[in-house]
């Protein structure tokens, strides 16, 4: 059994509209090993948005307990868990949600200015070269094709070589082909810099990359067969 | 170039929405508040001058009072710093026409040395045996220069004889201030005259002293205050009339108070501005934050375009508002009329600390609006901020 990176206990959410309350998420709890691929499909409105944002910090549960690299995220105040998402976690969206007034390669760089660490812009060449975007380093966002900049999305998100990637449905706006290209980047980071990657997806075909897959369904995690 | 600065050059010079319209508005409004302080204070500032230069015309730059036996003009002049004395001797008395009589200030002084000490528009000359009276005084006793007129001194009045001393002289010139009541209430007579008018007085009432040009007036009092005996008093113009000065000091902070409120207004409108800017890029602020930024970087960019926004319009009221006062200080091109503030040209001067002043209210009124502005964006969920454009 490897390390754990990330340790859900526990985990309840639900969403109130008036007197009526939809319980989403119900004493939810899994573990991510280092290096390993996670898979969670799911029908739309199961959840997997509101889990990938509640174990990428962006929301709270309503109880349990989340443990990231260590770090017990309850108790991190407001400062400590943006260093957390910063140097720990690195996301990925359907849309690729680059800053559209920077160039694929600031988008890229833009984690890394942002920690204030040393510079990462050789690394940064090295990871365009290996997803052959160095010709479109500087290009604009909306000078890319949606499959270019799903890949900058995903290269911004390892730049700051984070312990797991939290990628939300990243191939639900891609055609069949870019949708390949995608996974295979993400299977071919988890080997070279074995990043630990929760991946959600409809997809059976793509979910048949995770080392465990699972299905959220009524609020509970459950292995895919 | 720092993260915060090169997000907030980014944002603001995007096509893709950057509230360039409404920044447009923050920047003309900022622009009119510097513009409007700046020529409102050099205004101020310029007709301040012009009575300071009149008070210090008519009474010199400095008095010497009280006790003043020992002294002379003479042992003065030996002071350095100063560079003419004018003895003089000051009481209540009356000035009287055949049919018309008025209560005036009658001012005894040295006529020899009146050209040289006193700084005033003469019409007519200073001399012995002449009186000199003011402008609107010689308008309601229809006098002119040339016409005699009787003085006398009701508090010098011998109980025995029940009249008080009187003398009638000629009238030498006619002198104009403009100075609150002076050309009505002052009138300067001889030295001699009044020694001889002024019968309770067994001595000068004091010296008006005027200094070189490169002596601070506060400066020499304080330096020379320990020189002179204790029962001498030494008051400089501005103590000689405190309540005036007092006056334009408090005229002049009105007007930053008031003309600040522009200011205020385009601070509003600056923070509608930033307000709209963060709208505008909300999603942008969610991936940022996702990226783990800290407010303090959401809040710098906002900060930072809402400075920009604002001191571009301060700075150019600024450049705008300084040409003016420069161009009008050289060439007069905006008139007044002569008959009523005795100058043609509206008077303008700026000084350093009026623009530091300016430009540190500018900047403050433009951190608190982006401040405010900046607040709510900075506290929303980085999730709820993409969700926003979802």
């Amino acid at each position: 059994m490897g390390k754990i990176i990330l340790q859900a206990s526990n985990i309840n959410k639900s969403f109130t509209n008036g007197a009526s309350k939809l319980m989403v998420l119900e004493n939810l709890s899994f573990a991510l090993e280092k290096a390993e691929i996670i898979t969670i499909m799911g029908q739309s409105g199961a959840g997997k948005s509101t889990l990938l944002n509640i174990l990428g910090t962006l929301d709270s549960p309503d109880t349990g307990s989340l443990i990231i690299n260590g770090h017990d995220v309850e108790k991190l105040n407001e400062n400590e868990l943006c260093t957390l998402r910063n140097r720990e976690l690195g996301f990925v969206f359907q849309f690729h949600n680059l800053l559209p007034e920077f160039t694929a390669l600031e988008n890229i760089l833009m984690p890394n200015w942002i920690s204030n660490q040393d510079s990462k812009i050789a690394h940064a060449h090295d990871l365009l070269n290996k997803v052959d975007l160095m010709e479109r380093k500087d290009h604009y966002p909306n000078q890319l094709s949606g499959g270019e900049r799903s890949r900058v999305a995903v290269l911004r998100a390892i730049i700051n070589e984070p312990s797991m990637i939290l990628a939300d449905e990243p191939t639900g706006n891609l055609d069949e082909k870019n949708a390949g290209k995608l996974i295979d980047l993400f299977i071919e980071i988890n080997k070279d810099f074995g990043q630990s990657i929760v991946l959600t997806t409809h997809n059976p075909d793509i979910a048949s990359i995770g080392d465990r897959k699972l299905i959220l369904n009524d609020g509970q995690l459950r292995t895919y067969k | 170039m720092s993260l915060t600065i090169k997000i907030a050059n980014r944002f603001s010079n995007s096509p893709l929405g950057n509230g360039s319209a409404a920044g447009i508005l923050s920047v003309i409004g900022m622009g009119v508040g510097c513009f409007a302080l700046i020529i409102s204070l050099a205004v101020m500032n310029g007709f301040e001058s012009v009575v300071n230069l009149k008070l210090k015309g008519f009474d010199g730059d400095l008095r010497i009072s009280g006790n003043i036996d020992g002294l002379n003009s003479d042992k003065i002049e030996q002071i350095e710093g100063v560079m003419s004395v004018m003895p003089y001797m000051e009481r209540r008395g009356l000035i009287n026409d055949k049919k018309d009589y008025r209560v005036v200030s009658l001012k005894a002084v040295d006529m020899n040395k009146f050209d040289d000490f006193y700084f005033l528009a003469l019409r007519g000359i200073s001399s012995e045996n002449m009186i000199l009276i003011g402008q609107d005084l010689a308008y309601r006793l229809r006098k002119d220069i040339g016409d005699e007129i009787e003085i006398s001194s009701p508090l010098d009045q011998s109980f025995g004889l029940g009249f008080p001393p009187k003398k009638k002289l000629k009238i030498g010139g006619v002198f104009t201030t403009r100075i609150l009541d002076y050309d009505d209430r002052y009138v300067f007579i001889p030295l001699d005259v009044g020694q001889s008018l002024f019968k309770r007085k067994s001595s000068l009432d004091g010296f008006d002293l005027r200094l070189d040009r490169d002596q601070n007036v506060s400066s020499w009092k304080k330096n020379h205050r320990l020189s002179l005996a204790d029962e001498i008093t030494i008051q400089t113009w501005e103590d000689l009339n405190r309540s005036l000065v007092d006056a334009m000091q408090l005229e002049r902070l009105g007007a930053i108070v008031i003309l600040s409120l522009i200011f205020l207004v385009a601070a509003f409108n600056l923070a509608a501005t930033i307000s709209l800017i963060s709208i505008l890029k909300m999603k942008e602020i969610g991936i940022l934050q996702i990226m783990g930024a800290p407010s303090t970087l959401v809040r710098g960019v906002l900060l930072t375009m809402g400075l920009r926004k604002g001191i571009k319009g301060a700075i150019s009221g600024l450049i705008v508002g300084v040409a003016i006062v420069m161009v009008q200080s050289v060439t007069g091109f905006i008139p007044i009329p002569e008959d009523i503030y005795i100058i043609n040209s509206l008077p303008m001067t700026l000084y350093t600390s009026d623009v530091i002043t300016i430009t540190f209210i500018a900047i403050l009124f433009i951190f608190v609006s982006s401040w405010i502005a900046s607040q709510k964006i900075v506290r929303i969920n980085p999730n709820d901020a993409l969700q926003w454009v979802k």
